[in-house]
């Protein structure tokens, strides 16, 4: 069974590190074979909103946020691993890599 | 908690606070921008003098209340970066206090470190009484209600009035004097500097540092470093976008790839399309695009482009005053940028194969169904 993950993406302006991120982790996850739901907070609202559904399915959130991440209370109990909007951007399969360990771990 | 962990938490907080407060800086800097500009075609250079709004022509009379609508909007910024920055904090509760004290920061001529601080208070103060005061069930909503916009906002009026207040808008006044100050050589080495830390590791810590700087300085009125920053984001992609076309033997095509999208990302004011060339090779990158970055923004600055808005891209351009002087120091940036790469690079010794990548990119978010999702 594939893994599973979540992540959420937000910069400070809005308009473009959010979506660069998003595309990065989405890319190095469809190589890696792992699925990923990735919802954008950017300056035009939230894009690919994650339902509860989905959060219960995750095994891990990856916040790759430089800002405050809206209606977070939907991720309590979750494993989160906060990170900078850039990382994913400069290397989304050690991002994965480390959210998956992150999901394994007890 | 660790000093780290909490740096980290009260970074994003401030970020927070800017990322809502840029969309009205840029509506107010544009609007005033505009209304500049425009009189500029008349020769006027004091639209803001409330002699203009008597003028017998109609256009001269409109631009002087366009130059109203954007002082309106800037003067929101304080009170709007200390709202998110509370809300940030301690959520919806921390909006009221921060907007308030942000507004009192504006009054005092406090500036932007007033604003900081009073979003930090206001944010730290509703969190404290949220977490710390529990009422019996049947009072719960006297807390949101009454207990902490009241004492949330007189904790943060109390302090800004009589402890912050007054040292830091003398500290205000002090810097923006200093920096507006500043002539010839050093401002164009200050220029040089702020240009050179944007340039040195692309949206990195060091980039962060000297942006976010010049953008609260902005709000003091200093528009040089602004101006410098701005210049310097979109110098690196360019550059290196325009090396990848003029020089395709030196690049693989991956890079070239690359290229192409640093370009467009360049001409949107995102300087994170120079990451991939970074990382291939640091020290011939680095060195190239902190040099190409310096020198535009010392040029930008040198001749006399303003620009009062934190917008870097191609469309912030008409707005900026002496706009050929900018794009001139984009021009000259860019060259340098580029010439430095071609002659650091060596051409590769053999052309790659063709990679088959397939093409799928366009449906990249809907690579797997909701049943396997859910399965």
């Amino acid at each position: 069974m594939a893994r599973k993950l979540l992540a959420v993406t937000a910069c400070a302006t809005g308009v473009a590190h959010t979506y660069m991120a998003e595309k990065a982790l989405i890319k190095a996850a469809k190589k890696m074979g792992v699925l990923i739901k990735v919802e954008t907070q950017g300056a035009t609202g939230i894009g690919h909103k994650l339902t509860a559904k989905d959060v219960q399915i995750g095994e891990a959130v990856i916040f790759a946020t430089d800002t405050k991440v809206r209606d977070a209370e939907r991720f309590e109990n979750k494993k989160v691993m906060q990170i900078n909007v850039s990382d994913p951007i400069k290397d989304a399969e050690k991002v994965i890599n480390d959210a998956l360990a992150l999901a394994d771990k007890k | 908690m660790t000093w780290k962990k909490f740096g980290k938490q009260l970074e994003t907080h401030i970020m927070t606070g800017i990322s809502y407060m840029i969309p009205v800086v840029i509506s107010g800097a544009v609007l005033m921008a505009i209304s500049r500009v425009g009189a500029s075609f008349f020769g006027i250079s004091d639209i803001w003098d409330p002699k203009w709004a008597k003028s017998a022509n109609m256009i001269i009379r409109f631009l002087n209340v366009d130059d109203g609508w954007g002082g309106i909007a800037l003067g929101l910024m304080f009170p709007i970066i200390s709202a998110y920055i509370a809300y940030s904090i301690a959520d919806k509760g921390g909006i009221a206090p921060g907007i308030i004290g942000g507004l009192l920061v504006a009054n005092m001529n406090a500036g932007f470190l007033g604003a900081l601080a009073s979003g930090l208070i206001a944010g730290y103060t509703v969190k404290f009484l949220i977490d710390h005061i529990h009422l019996p069930e049947a009072a719960k909503s006297v807390l949101p209600v009454f207990i902490v916009p009241v004492v949330g906002a007189f904790v943060t009026l109390f302090l800004i009035q009589y402890v912050i207040g007054i040292p830091f808008a003398s500290l205000n006044t002090g810097l923006a004097a200093w920096l507006k100050g500043m002539t010839g050589t050093n401002r164009i080495l200050l220029a040089a500097i702020v240009g050179g830390m944007v340039g040195f590791d692309l949206g990195g810590p060091v980039n962060k540092a000297a942006v976010t700087t010049a953008m609260a300085l902005l709000t003091s009125g200093v528009y040089d470093p602004n101006k410098a920053a701005q210049v310097a984001i979109i110098i690196p992609p360019l550059g290196l976008g325009l090396a990848t076309v003029l020089g395709k033997r030196k690049f693989n095509n991956e890079l070239k790839e690359a290229g192409n999208a640093s370009l467009v990302m360049g001409l949107i004011g995102v300087s994170e399309g120079a990451i991939p060339f970074a990382v291939e090779s640091p020290l011939k990158v680095i060195p190239a695009n902190v040099i190409g970055s310096a020198v535009g923004s010392a040029i930008a600055l040198g001749l006399g482009a303003v620009n009062r808005a934190p917008i870097s891209g191609f469309y912030g351009w008409f707005a900026v005053e002496k706009w050929w002087v900018y794009i001139f120091a984009i021009l000259v940036g860019t060259l340098i940028v580029t010439g430095l790469t071609l002659l650091f690079r060596k051409d590769i010794k053999e052309e790659q194969p063709e990679e088959t990548e397939e093409k799928s990119d366009d449906n990249d978010s809907e690579y797997f169904s909701e049943d396997q999702w859910e399965n």
